[in-house]
């Protein structure tokens, strides 16, 4: 009890099926206040459906998720100023430009900033993930993938939060531009002081971004531990995992 | 037996699923009619909707409405000549349209091309985590997306429908005194003697429940419609086509409440 006090997150015992796919059997964990988490595993595990949980986007068959002390099973519940969110393909507003989509939280609600201050603010945050002011004006079919992927860091830190959610932050980038956004979130993270959780299968974003890791694997979580352990851990699932190998105990359909 | 079986529970299963899209239709129809009435409101949105259902609706509507006008003219005096009733052309055109024709050509022009757009809009949204990005901007999706399309088509389609009335009518007049020898004095005093306020009323209140058909399907069609480029698809059609069929539907409905004790 006195953990989930402490905690920013927990899962506890969380069930979640899809017709006849059984993809959460029985998830728990927790992320500590300023902790930065990561979920490893394969494409399809349900590493998505865990943090889409967590915010309250799915609803769970069995278990409980607590966010800042606060049992997420009613939507209404969860302080959604608290938390920011960067979406794997950046789930940018089309109709808006770069700016308002940074704003947009800010631009809204009761704490509401006008316009201009907004868009001052936003512009900071946009300068933060290394995006000048060229960017501000376009729309997000103007943008290549890396951008699309800062403008969404830049709007999911827009309002300070103090939990940030990163999903699969790397995919669809070269290796460069990889590292750049793996650092850029280690900085913001670190700068924040927010909890943060990231799922990847990104092995280089994981050292780089998490002070602990999770390995999902059909349904459950089968390595749980410091990320700078990831090398050293003699788990036969994880040492499938990083060394990419087909057999192993993970068998996985392509 | 089992044939038989494997029928009744064919039958079964589309039952049950047809009840279970009327009820999640009925609570999303509900959530809708909530936000309406509790902030914060989005007026960009509601702007936004305004000109895209409305404005952009115009050529579309109007085009239509004016040649229904038109071949409607030619008809009542081809149908009216073998009763030697021809003198009913301006009369007959200005109910029909504004009765009938005007409400229902606008509302199903309008299906087509703003309940697809609303359908296509929401569904890719859907698709790219749009929506889910809304929940966690602490913005509810049906206050942002539904409840400002649905108050916007609502509110424009009578003034589409209006306008639809009066292009029809006027197509109906160039028609009479061009090819029909009415003198245009006597076509505007015809049509104006026997057109009550009651009939151009009941033509706007269809408009309007048409045009809340319309958000209200095309909304729900998007939210509803399933990942990938054929779910997208899928969700433009069925608008489109639901929202046509409901039109039509309730068009006779309101007829019936309207004018059957007439």
């Amino acid at each position: 009890m006195t953990m989930l006090n402490e905690a920013a997150i927990q899962l506890e015992d969380v069930h979640k099926a899809f017709g006849d796919n059984q993809v959460l059997r029985g998830i728990s964990f927790s992320v500590q206040p300023g902790e930065s988490f990561a979920l490893i595993g394969g494409s399809g595990v349900g590493k998505s459906v865990i943090i889409k949980s967590i915010l309250g986007l799915i609803p769970l068959d069995r278990g409980r998720i607590i966010v800042n002390g606060q049992d997420n099973r009613d939507r209404k519940e969860i302080d959604y100023s608290r938390i920011g969110m960067l979406f794997q393909e950046g789930a940018l507003f089309d109709s808006m430009p770069v700016w308002q989509n940074v704003a947009f939280r800010l631009m809204r609600g009761k704490n509401r900033l006008s316009p201009d201050e907004a868009k001052t603010l936003a512009i900071t945050k946009l300068k933060r993930v290394g995006l000048g002011s060229e960017v501000t004006e376009k729309y997000p079919s103007e943008l290549s993938g890396g951008m699309k992927k800062r403008v969404g860091l830049a709007r999911a830190i827009a309002s300070d939060p103090e939990i940030i959610f990163f999903d699969e932050p790397t995919t669809g980038l070269d290796p460069i531009r990889a590292t750049i956004i793996n650092n850029l979130i280690r900085g913001i993270v670190d700068e924040s002081k927010a909890t943060a959780v990231t799922i990847t299968h990104d092995m280089e974003s994981v050292r780089v971004i998490s002070d602990r890791a999770a390995l999902l694997h059909d349904g459950k979580i089968v390595w749980l531990s410091e990320s700078k352990n990831l090398q050293d851990s003699d788990n036969p699932y994880l040492a499938q995992f990083v060394e990419g190998a087909a057999a192993g105990p993970m068998d996985i359909a392509v | 037996m089992n044939i038989a079986l494997r029928i009744l529970a064919r039958i079964g299963r589309s039952v049950l699923a047809i009840c279970g899209e009327t009820g999640r239709f009925i609570i999303f129809f509900a959530a809708t009619i909530s936000h309406l009435f509790r902030p914060p409101f989005y007026g960009r949105e509601f702007a936004m909707a305004l000109m895209s259902i409305g404005y952009m609706s115009l050529p579309v509507v109007g085009l239509t409405a004016l040649f229904a006008g038109a071949a409607l003219a030619l008809q009542i005096y081809a149908g009216g000549s073998r009763l030697s009733a021809e003198a009913t052309v301006p009369t007959v055109v200005a109910i029909g349209m504004v009765r009938e024709l005007g409400p229902v050509l606008c509302g199903l022009m309008v299906a087509g091309r703003a309940a697809s757009a609303i359908a296509a809009e929401i569904a890719t949204m859907k698709v790219t985590e749009q929506i889910d990005a809304l929940v966690t901007l602490s913005t509810h999706p049906t206050k942002f997306l539904v409840t400002p399309r649905v108050l916007a088509a609502t509110l424009v389609l009578p003034i589409l429908t209006g306008i639809g009335d009066i292009l029809g009518i006027l197509g109906g007049f160039l028609v009479g005194t061009t090819r029909l020898n009415f003198s245009p004095n006597t076509y505007v005093r015809t049509t104006m003697q026997f057109l009550e306020s009651s009939d151009v009323i009941s033509g706007l209140v269809k408009g309007a429940v048409f045009g809340a058909i319309i958000a209200l399907i095309g909304c729900y069609s998007g939210i509803r419609s399933t990942r990938g480029a054929k779910g997208v698809g899928q969700a433009t059609t069925r608008a489109v086509a639901v929202s046509s069929a409901l039109i039509i539907a309730s068009n006779y409905l309101l007829t019936e409440l309207f004018f059957s004790a007439a």
